[in-house]
């Protein structure tokens, strides 16, 4: 086990997929564990019951709703009989139970119908000393709220949605595809306004310094501002239709993968421009078949690392302004529920991310075959 | 008479308060079909890959004048091949489009059409012994076959002038003794006008048929041999190298190296 905290060591393969796999676990079980419903007890109310009295009554009411209710006795020197207990949902009191104390058993309990508001003993009777009557409320409570994080049988089931105990709309029902359709026709929009513009730029910024200077102020500038702040700036320049999310995505996008162009032109080692020249290459070919060309593969893993990043800022965009899009969606959910769906939105979010991550893998792969590592 | 091929007239090149070469003269002959090869040999620092650069249009003096063919060199052109240590192929290009590179953004002025062009990089693959790795992209070749990519890219254009700047540093010692009998053959075939800086002594005396040793801050050539180099075409480096007459140029040249660095050990006023 010397490999555990070597650095740099290498680990072996069944090391690397159990600790990938051991944080999603924990986080799983964290999540199950704290969100699964509990068993708790409550007392509702007491009375105490004083000697030589011969008769009391009580009477409690239950402001929740509990899963179950228990009627418990903790009778002390008293000698009880059997108690008549009324219960109430609501109307007038109408189911009955009987709570009997036999053998002279000193503690005694009966579990009650649940939905019941009152709870009400009249004028039973009792002997001897002193005692206490309790009457407690078990409810099934897991220790994080429900409204703050649901548990993953509740986002599972908020898929298909619900009619009973109350109506919520399943993912479906909100026309998930429309609106995943229109998140990803803004990234996609954004996107390529984007690259139209900034490709060009970055390229020539890197390839001649004239340019550099020109945008590099600006450029090293845009890199601070923080881009959520831009939001409700892009509300005031261009309304809040579609316009206004498309151009904040393409600008958020471009100042993302501007600088990442420069320096992908940049990382193209100088002898290829000198080996280049001296064959008598001139400077528009110096661009377009030396710089360009050989600084490809990085310009392209820029593009996807941005395009990963895009889906975040659409997220931001869609929650301020909300119409359409996944995250409407999450901020539908947010004001009016269901809450689960977030969490099932991130995740789809998540994976539509991943699933387009490997397509601009792939395709990289498939443009630049010679990038490929000869082992 | 022509112009020789290449000339330096008081060549001095500064880089801000240092100056890399100061005074340089020289005249090479232009004999077509003839071309001489030169090896250069100097301490580090000395400025010859200065002079290349020069040469090649990459660098311009800062004092002087630097005339290729009677014209002064403005900028680099394809008449002056030049191969670096640096492993140079285009990795986006397959070996025979590397070779292809230059003629194919030449081609209006080269005048040559696709067949030619196709038959031309074939025949220096075959010349450089690249066969059968037409289609490689340049990160499944070894350093050597890199090497010979770039030689055959920089003939295709058929240069006048060969500048070689080290190009043989970078490889293991078989690879460079083999690429060493490349570069004379070809020399021999074509006869360019050749420049090859080297650190190796055996080397530029194999190589040359005349050799420059350069001496340091600010850099100067201060030895020019031309007698009692051997020849060497056809001779593969191992066998030369043991050759009594190959044993005393080089031991010639070390000292003349030896002289050349004491030299420029002492500290000269460099105003």
């Amino acid at each position: 086990m010397k490999w555990l905290m070597e650095v740099r060591g290498r680990i072996p393969l069944w090391a690397t997929f159990v600790f990938g796999v051991l944080p999603i676990l924990i986080a799983l079980a964290w999540w199950w564990e704290n969100t699964r419903p509990k068993p708790v007890w409550r007392a509702l109310g007491s009375r105490a019951l004083e000697r030589a009295a011969d008769k009391a009554t009580i009477d409690f009411e239950v402001e929740e709703p509990f899963d179950t209710l228990r009627f418990e006795l903790d009778a002390g020197d008293l000698e009880l009989s059997n108690i008549q207990l009324s219960f109430n949902r609501g109307q007038p009191f109408t189911s009955e139970a009987r709570l009997s104390f036999k053998d002279g058993a000193r503690r005694h309990a009966i579990d009650l119908p649940p939905d019941i508001r009152r709870v009400r003993a009249v004028d039973f009777s009792y002997k001897g000393g002193g005692g206490t009557l309790t009457v407690h409320g078990l409810s099934m409570t897991p220790d994080i709220s429900p409204t703050v994080l649901p548990s993953p049988g509740e986002v599972l089931v908020s898929i298909r949605g619900t009619e009973k105990p109350r109506r919520v709309e399943g993912l479906f029902q909100r026309e998930l595809g429309a609106n995943t359709w229109a998140s990803a026709k803004r990234v996609g929009k954004g996107f390529l306004m984007a690259v139209a513009i900034v490709l060009p730029l970055g390229i020539l910024m890197g390839a001649f310094n004239s340019v550099r200077a020109c945008f590099n102020p600006i450029v090293t500038a845009s890199g601070y501002v923080p881009i959520v702040a831009l939001v409700p700036l892009t509300m005031s320049w261009w309304g809040i239709d579609e316009g206004q999310k498309v151009n904040f995505l393409a600008l958020a996008f471009s100042i993302y993968i501007l600088p990442l162009v420069v320096k992908a032109i940049d990382g193209v080692p100088d002898v290829y421009l000198r080996t280049a020249r001296t064959l008598g290459a001139s400077r528009v070919q110096l661009v377009t078949r030396v710089l360009f060309p050989i600084a490809a593969p990085d310009i392209w893993h820029a593009l996807r690392l941005a395009f990963g990043v895009g889906w975040t800022y659409l997220v931001l965009v869609e929650l301020l302004v909300i119409e359409q899009g996944l995250g409407a969606m999450i901020g539908i959910s947010q004001r009016r529920g269901p809450k689960e769906h977030i969490y099932l939105i991130l995740i789809l979010i998540t994976v539509i991310a991943f699933v387009v991550d490997l397509v601009w893998e792939q395709v990289g792969r498939l443009l630049f075959r010679y990038k490929r590592a000869t082992a | 008479m022509t112009a020789p091929i290449v000339e330096f007239k008081h060549v001095t090149m500064r880089f801000g308060a240092f100056t890399a070469v100061t005074d340089i003269n020289f005249a090479i002959d232009d004999t077509p079909g003839a071309g001489e090869f030169i090896t250069i040999v100097g301490p580090s620092g000395c400025g010859k890959s200065t002079i290349l650069n020069m040469i090649a249009g990459l660098l311009f003096p800062s004092e002087g004048a630097v005339l290729v063919a009677g014209q002064p060199v403005a900028s680099p052109g394809r008449d002056r091949g030049m191969i670096f240590q640096q492993y140079s192929s285009f990795p986006h290009l397959t070996v025979f489009d590397n070779v292809m590179f230059g003629m194919r953004i030449n081609r209006g002025e080269l005048g040559l059409d696709k067949p030619a062009m196709v038959d031309r990089a074939n025949e220096l693959i075959r010349h450089v012994g690249l066969v059968g790795h037409e289609h490689k992209y340049p990160h499944q070749l070894s350093g050597g076959q890199q090497q010979r990519v770039a030689i055959a890219r920089t003939l295709a254009l058929e240069p006048r002038i060969l500048l070689m700047d080290e190009p043989f540093s970078a490889l293991d010692e078989p690879t460079r003794l083999e690429m060493q009998e490349l570069v004379v053959g070809l020399w021999h075939r074509i006869h360019p006008t050749i420049f090859c800086i080297t650190h190796s002594i055996t080397e530029a005396v194999y190589l040359g048929e005349r050799i420059w040793v350069m001496t340091g801050a600010p850099g100067q050539i201060a030895y020019d041999i031309r007698e009692n180099i051997p020849p060497s075409v056809g001779i593969p480096p191992l066998v030369a190298q043991e050759r009594p007459d190959f044993k005393k140029a080089v031991q010639t040249v070390t000292e003349v190296f030896r002289k050349a660095t004491e030299t420029s050990v002492a500290p000269r006023p460099s105003n």
